[in-house]
Order: C-alpha cells, then structure tokens, then sequence
C-alpha cells in the first residue's frame, strides 16, 4: 500500500476487503481503509456511493457478506447496535432515532433501563429487583444536565420529542451517546438537517469532542465541511474506496474531482429574462394548526406565477413537505385533527376542495423528493411507471369494467420522452429500480414535464444525481420557465435554488421567515434566514 | 425477461410446496399402516373414476375459484380477507330468499340472474363492511371479518329456525326454490351438480386478469400494493382502492353462495357453506393470489377434496382428515418456502 496512513500504527477501525451484496447489486465492494484512533474521519462520496451502508454494517445493523471489520485490530465482537454500544461505540443517524411521544429525558432512558441500573447499582442484576426497582431518573437527569453544559447544549429535558426543533433533536442525539459513555462516534450526514449557522456550531462541537479524546467518523458530501474539521477522509464512488487521503494535503477541487470521477466545473447555467405572468398557485394566510402541538404550517402566503421559479429555501423538515401536500393534494392535505384555515387558489380556482386526483387531472407535473417511495415502482418496467399518475390520457372505453388503458399508444409516445429527456436505457420494458439514481430522476422529470404542465412543483430535483444530470435536469427546469410554466422549486441545497429561482422564500418552523428578489440573493442573509434569524 | 422468471419460480414454488404435502401425507399413511401409493390411487378414481365424481369436482372447482378469487384480490392490495365463510352464507342467503319468495313466472334466465345478482351484492355489502372499516377506519381487516363470519352465522341460523323456516321442514332450511331458479345440470355427470357456474366462475377469474392487467383500476391495484405513497402522489386514494378490492372480492363469496343454492341443495340451510369460504385461504395462497393460479390450485383442491372421500369408505387405515392434513402442509410450505429459501441464500 503506497499510503502511509493505510499503515498507520494502531488503528481503531479497519475495513479489510469488504464487500457488501443486496441481491445482484453490490453497496460495497472490495472496501479497505483504516480509521486511526482519535481522528476526524470522514467518509466522503455522491448520494448512492454506499457510504451509509459502510457506517451500517460497523454499527452492527447488518453485516458484511465478504471481508472483515477490525475494531482494535480483531475482528468486531458485536453484531447489533447494542452490542456496538457495549463497546462503546455509537451512531447518530440521518433519521433520528427518538420516540416522538416520549420526553427527551425517557429518550435517554429507553432501551437502557437495565444498564443504568446495574450502572449505578454497580453490583450483579437480580432479575426482579431490576423490574421493580425504579429507574435513577433525579439522577440521570443531573449527569445529562452536566453533559450539557459541558458542551454547551441547551434540552428541554420534559418536553415531549415531536416538539423539539430538528436542531435540539440533534443534539439530544449525541448527549445521549456521550452519556453511554462512546469513545466512537459516528454521524450520518448530521448537517444535512442543519442551516449554516448551525453547521458551523456543529463543526465546533465536533471539534471539542475530538479534542477530549473521541474518535469521529462523519459521512458527508459537503467538502467545505470536510475541510473545515476532517483530519483525513476516505472517498467512496459506487460503493469502491478510491482514496485515503490526508485533509491537509488536498484541496477541495480536488476532494471533489475524486468524488465524481473526473474533473467538474459547475458554472451557472445562462438565465433568460422573464416576467411573470398570470398567477397559477396563490397562497393566503395559510395554516395548519392543532391546540397543544406545533403548527405545520403558520401563516403562509405566496404566488407562483408563469414564467417564475419560486425557490422555497430551509432546512429538512421546516413545512416544505407539507406545502408541497397542500398544493399537490389540498383536500387530504390536513392530518386528522388538525385546523387548516386560510385561502388557497389553484388555476384561479379555489383549490382548498380538489382531491389528488382532481389535481393531477389538472396541467400539473409533481416531482416529490422522495423518488422511490413517492414517484414510482421500482419493480414495474418504465412503461409502467410512466402510466403512473397519467394513465388517464391513455383511458378507452366507457366505464369501469368496460374501460382500459391502451398501453399501444403509451408505448409509442414514450419513445420520443425518453430520448428528450435522454433516459438510458430508452427501452420501455427495462425495469425501473435497474436504472442508475439520476437516470430514475431523468425518467421522473422526463414523465412530469413531457406534458407541458403549467404548474410544475418539484422537490429536491438533483438529490441523488450524479453532476452531469444535474446540469441536464437544470436546464430543463430553466426552459419550462421560459415556455410558460410556474414552477415551485424546493431545494435543500441554497446553491441550487440561488442558480434557478426568480424568488426565494425561506421556511423555517412552518412559518416563512423571509423573502428575497433576484436581485437581493445574498448566500449568507438566505443562510441565517433558514436558521430562523429572520432576514 | 424478469417477469418470465418471476412466473417460472412461483409456479416451482407452489409444485414444490405441493410435493412436500404430498409427502407427508404418504408418510403418514404409511405410517397409519396404508401404502402410499393406495392412496393416491383411492383420491385419484375417488375424483374421477364415474361421470357422478368428475361432476362434484367441477362444481367444488367452481365455488373453489370464487371464494379463492374472493380472497386473491384483497390481497393484491395487502388486505387479507378472512370472513370468506360469512360472506358465502349471506349470498347463499340472498339466493335462498330470491329463489323461494320471487315469482315462478319469471323466465329462467332472468330468474337465475336475478338470483345471481342479489347473492353477489349481498355478500358485497357483507365484505364492505369489514372493507371500509380497514379502508377508512384503519381497523384491522382480519379482526373485523372473522367477527362478521358469527355474525352472518348467527343471522342466518336465527333465521332459519324463525321467520324463513320452511312450514313442512323440522330440520333448519329454507323452502325449496322455484323450479325455474334451479340451475341445469349437465347430464353427462349422473345428476352430479356440475352446471355452467363452474363456467361463469372461470370467467370471473379471467375477468379478475383483465382488470389487473389492462384497466386503470389494475394500474391502481397494482400501485397501491407497491407503494401507497406513490399512489397518492400520483392521484389514487389508497382507502378507495382498498375498499373496493376488498368489497369486490367479498361479492366473488355471493357468487359461490348462489352456486350453492341454485346448483347443488335447491335451498338454503344452515352450513350450507361447510368451510368453503375458509377453504378459499388456501387455494388464493397455494395460487399465489394469481387469477391462473387460483384457477389451477381451486382444481387441485376439488380433486383432494372430493376423491378423500373416497378414503373413508376404501380404506379402514387413513380416512379424508388426511386430505385436509395435505392442504394444511401444502399452504404452510408455500407460505414457508420463500423466507427459507432467502434464509438459505444469505446463509451460503
């Protein structure tokens, strides 16, 4: 091995020649790389590269089919989360793992009740002793309020989960790992819920934890991130180790030619001046409230007009999800229980009525974030899925059972959407879920927007797209609104909408925070908007 | 091409499934002191050896396809519909109340139709209530439709001891049913209460294929099963596409119902259904919720069903119990083998 950090002297982890199968699909393949002990590793590489699959199988919740994992230089003793734990290793994962009923202190609690107890009892377990006994709860309680101040947190300890900021849920995250006493730990792109300023606190955090001795392994795609706190990172393309390499040594051009494969550039695409016309989507002092719990959505007005972009900025989980049901799915767009009041138009019609399918008769093209779940089958061929939502352009016959999809004439118009939207394979019959990630959310845009909607909401185009169909994707948005749409763009990633919409609103906590104008984008006032700083 | 071999492997799966039970039950045999082999040969003449047993296969085929169908279509949205038993007796009900109360002076055609239509919404209406409980209510749909299954037992007994009791009869059943509600049977099976329903369940299977394979509701079925979250955002209303499957494959029960009353008994009686409606369960697993495979597994059972009786009488050893010990090792395997083999897979 050239590398002298491959040959570092005591490594805590070593990935020795893993490889991880999902039927005939490798995550990971052949992997080798060592996490030397007291470092800031980060595991970098594009969405799908089998960076969270690697952190899993170390943290026990599945194992590698090929290839070992060494923790201080045996092979790992555990094969469960817990039994990571045991050894003091643990994980904050991209979705949390908290019970939303529960108050942050139970969160704490769960799961560890017989460990906290022998802990502070220090003697052998007597099995209804330990059922009966009560749980140290004035003390735990103290030992997590130290922990807090030591790392400066702030945790509301009685308040139930569901009503704790993403932010504080974080952080309730890692008191509750520290306090099971990890020297390991790992995070699965934890700024990805984040906005810039508390990415930059988090960094700090991470640093101070690194500074009393713990060993961090963070998975990112965010290079200044990496830069800013990594000691050396690890570069995965398409579930393989490309690289080990010292943070100090590289730089970010550089992390980022070795995460794609070749040398990108991303330049801004060229944007046409455009007013906007009539309106299509017009918001009015929305909200969804219910007595007792948070509000998913407080107050919200806006316009989507033709020929307009409006980009709706802010951190995972700040009401985007919900505007997107309101406007996609108006009548079925309100938990049960909760109020929605206010107006919304859609089309100049008021829309607060319209059932999904209502909507999706309408000229409208959705591309919801989650791709998979929510956009189409993987197991069924394109054709399929092309039928998804629009089967009724291909509807004959007069009423059920006597009506039918002509799947002929779907086959034939698909053709000409494919190679516009330049899908690959162009082949109709080809099973979805075998495509790559961005030929999936080629083929999404290319069913969504093939049909000239004038309304188009998207979500999170680009996630899991590699950078030449970003370019692609982008560029067609850009037409769609030169040709007449109005497009609602959310996007976690500020450079993303920075570079399309006309308008960006900022969401923070369901409410909108701010507002700005082309001309007004300002990356750092946008930043602290989406931290709830207000503008 | 991939639906080729899914094809392929379900049918190995369940011809797998069927060699395993039939195996143990030839090792039971053997062990209760009877050749295996004796007893393939006593099911095999018991269902097709006179003119009289191939006909009661045909009509058990028949009733078998309906209530198989009954609970294969749920199932293509994952709901498990288990009140097949109650929704049978109430369309047997439905026909028995047609067939004895309505005028003789209908024409046959429209007398059996109306008969037939009446027992198939009947029972629709029965399965909707356990449907739009699940659908809409979130209640679970298994609970909901064994509760009904006493529920419509106790109705229908209530009644036929009461109100419906026939005036000449001490034993609980209905008055016998006009004489142009009576289904033809065919002559070729020697008064064998083989007739045309067998025919019209085979059509309903195909027709339960064609709406999977061709309507927009197949596409909804089909996208509900996959991904409900997808369905939404695609404009389908999951509850509606639940409630509808489950309701409909409830009515495929009236359908046996009818067949019942019009076809074999000419009235209707308490337990007339005699677990045909449970016996759907196994055919629609065995079938892997297929319209062909329902077909092909509701023949089978017939087969195992009538020619084990025939063991009662042919062997002093092992008697048609052990038909039903072949069908429960079949289902178990078919519901077994895919987990195990996956197991096995990983293993290796």
């Amino acid at each position: 091995m050239p590398s002298t950090l491959l040959n570092s002297i005591n490594p805590l982890i070593e990935f020795r020649n893993v490889s991880k199968q999902f039927g005939s699909l490798f995550a990971n393949k052949d992997m080798s790389f060592r996490v030397r002990e007291g470092a800031v590793h980060a595991i970098i590489g594009e969405n799908g590269a089998g960076k969270t699959t690697a952190m899993r199988m170390l943290f026990g919740f599945e194992e590698p089919s090929f290839g070992d994992i060494l923790f201080k230089g045996e092979i790992k003793p555990w094969h469960s989360p817990r039994g990571a734990l045991s050894h003091r290793v643990g994980m904050v994962h991209q979705h949390f793992m908290l019970s939303p009923v529960h108050s942050a202190l139970d969160n704490v609690l769960l799961g560890r009740e017989f460990l906290l107890r022998s802990k502070s009892k220090g003697s052998g377990i007597k099995l209804f002793g330990s059922v009966l006994s009560r749980i140290q709860r004035e003390k735990i309680h103290a030992e997590l309020e130290a922990l807090c101040q030591k790392m400066g947190f702030l945790i509301p300890w009685h308040e139930s989960v569901e009503n704790l900021p993403v932010g504080i849920q974080q952080q309730l995250e890692i008191i509750k790992l520290l306090h099971a006493g990890v020297d390991l730990m790992i995070f699965d792109e934890p700024t990805a819920v984040l906005a810039p300023i508390e990415t930059q606190k988090f960094i700090q955090m991470l640093k101070t934890l690194n500074q009393e001795g713990k060993t961090i392994l963070i998975i990112t795609h965010k290079l200044q991130e990496v830069k800013d706190v990594a000691d050396e990172f690890t570069v995965l393309r398409k579930g393989r180790v490309v690289a080990t390499k010292k943070c100090a040594d590289v730089s970010i051009q550089e992390m980022a030619d070795l995460m794609i494969g070749r040398h990108v550039s991303l330049n801004p695409m060229p944007r046409v001046a455009c007013t906007p016309g009539q309106a299509v989507v017009e918001i009015e002092n929305l909200s969804i409230t219910r007595a007792g719990k948070k509000n998913k959505l407080t107050n919200i007005s806006m316009t989507v007009a033709r020929n307009q972009i409006v980009g709706i900025a802010g951190v995972e989980g700040s009401g985007q999800n919900e505007l997107l049901k309101l406007i996609c799915m108006p009548k079925s767009s309100k938990p049960p229980g909760y109020r929605l009041t206010g107006k919304l138009s859609l089309f100049g019609k008021p829309g607060l009525k319209f059932s999904a399918t209502k909507v999706r008769r309408k000229s409208i093209g959705i591309v919801p974030s989650d791709r998979l779940r929510e956009a189409v089958l993987a197991d069924e061929s394109i054709l399929e899925n092309d039928l998804l939502g629009h089967d009724h352009e291909f509807t004959k016959g007069l009423f059920f059972p006597f009506k039918w999809i002509d799947r002929g004439a779907a086959r034939e118009r698909i053709t000409g959407e494919l190679r516009d939207f330049d899908v690959r394979p162009e082949n109709p019959d080809h099973i979805l879920g075998q495509l790559s990630g961005g030929n999936q959310q080629k083929f999404v845009m290319a069913r969504e927007l093939s049909r000239h909607p004038e309304l188009i909401v998207c979500a999170q185009p680009t996630r899991g797209v590699d950078v030449g169909s970003i370019e692609q994707i982008h560029a067609e948005i850009l037409k769609r609104r030169e040709n007449g749409a109005g497009i609602l763009l959310i996007s976690s990633q500020l450079e993303e909408l920075m570079a399309l919409a006309d308008v960006i609103h900022v969401m923070f906590e369901g409410r909108m925070v701010a507002s700005f104008e082309r001309s007004e984008f300002d990356e750092a006032r946008i930043g602290v908007a989406m931290g709830g700083g207000g503008a | 091409m991939t639906g080729w071999s899914r094809f392929v492997s379900e049918i190995l799966l369940a011809a797998l499934a069927l060699v395993i039970g039939l195996s143990l039950g030839g090792w039971l045999a053997y062990a209760a002191g009877e050749s295996p082999w004796r007893v393939i040969e006593i099911i095999v003449t018991g269902a097709f050896g006179s003119g009289y047993d191939r006909g009661m296969v045909i009509y058990f085929a028949g009733i078998l396809i309906a209530t198989g169908l009954a609970v294969a279509l749920p199932f293509q949205v994952g709901v498990f519909n288990i009140g097949g038993e109650g929704q049978t007796l109430m369309g047997a009900l439905a026909a028995g109340v047609i067939g004895a109360y309505a005028p003789e002076s209908w024409p046959h055609w429209a007398a059996v139709s109306a008969a037939f239509v009446g027992a198939v919404l009947t029972a629709g209406l029965w399965g909707s209530i356990a449907g739009g409980i699940r659908a809409f209510r979130g209640g679970h749909e298994v609970i909901g439709s064994i509760m009904l299954n006493f529920i419509a037992a106790g109705i229908t007994g209530w009644l036929v001891v009461g109100k419906l009791q026939a005036p000449d009869s001490q034993n609980p059943e209905m008055k016998v049913i006009g004489e142009v509600f009576k289904l033809h049977r065919f002559g070729a099976y020697n008064g064998a209460p083989a007739t045309t329903a067998a025919l019209v369940a085979l059509i309903m299977a195909f027709l339960f294929w064609l709406v999977l394979e061709k309507t927009p509701a197949g596409l909804r079925i089909k996208t509900v099963r996959q991904s409900p979250d997808a369905a939404v955002v695609a404009g389908y209303d999951p509850a509606k596409v639940r409630f509808w499957a489950f309701t409909s494959g409830a009515a495929m029960c009236g359908l046996a119902g009818a067949v019942m009353v019009l076809g074999e008994s000419w009235r209707f009686r308490l337990e007339i259904s005699d677990g045909f409606g449970f016996l759907g369960i196994p055919v629609a697993l065995l079938g892997r919720g297929r319209p062909l495979g329902v077909v092909v597994s509701a023949i089978l059972f017939a087969v195992l069903h009538h020619g084990a009786s025939s063991l009662d009488i042919e062997s002093t050893k092992v008697g048609r119990d052990l038909a039903q010990v072949i069908e429960a090792v079949v289902v178990l395997s078919v519901i077994s083998l895919p987990p195990m083999v996956r197991g096995l897979r990983k293993w290796l």
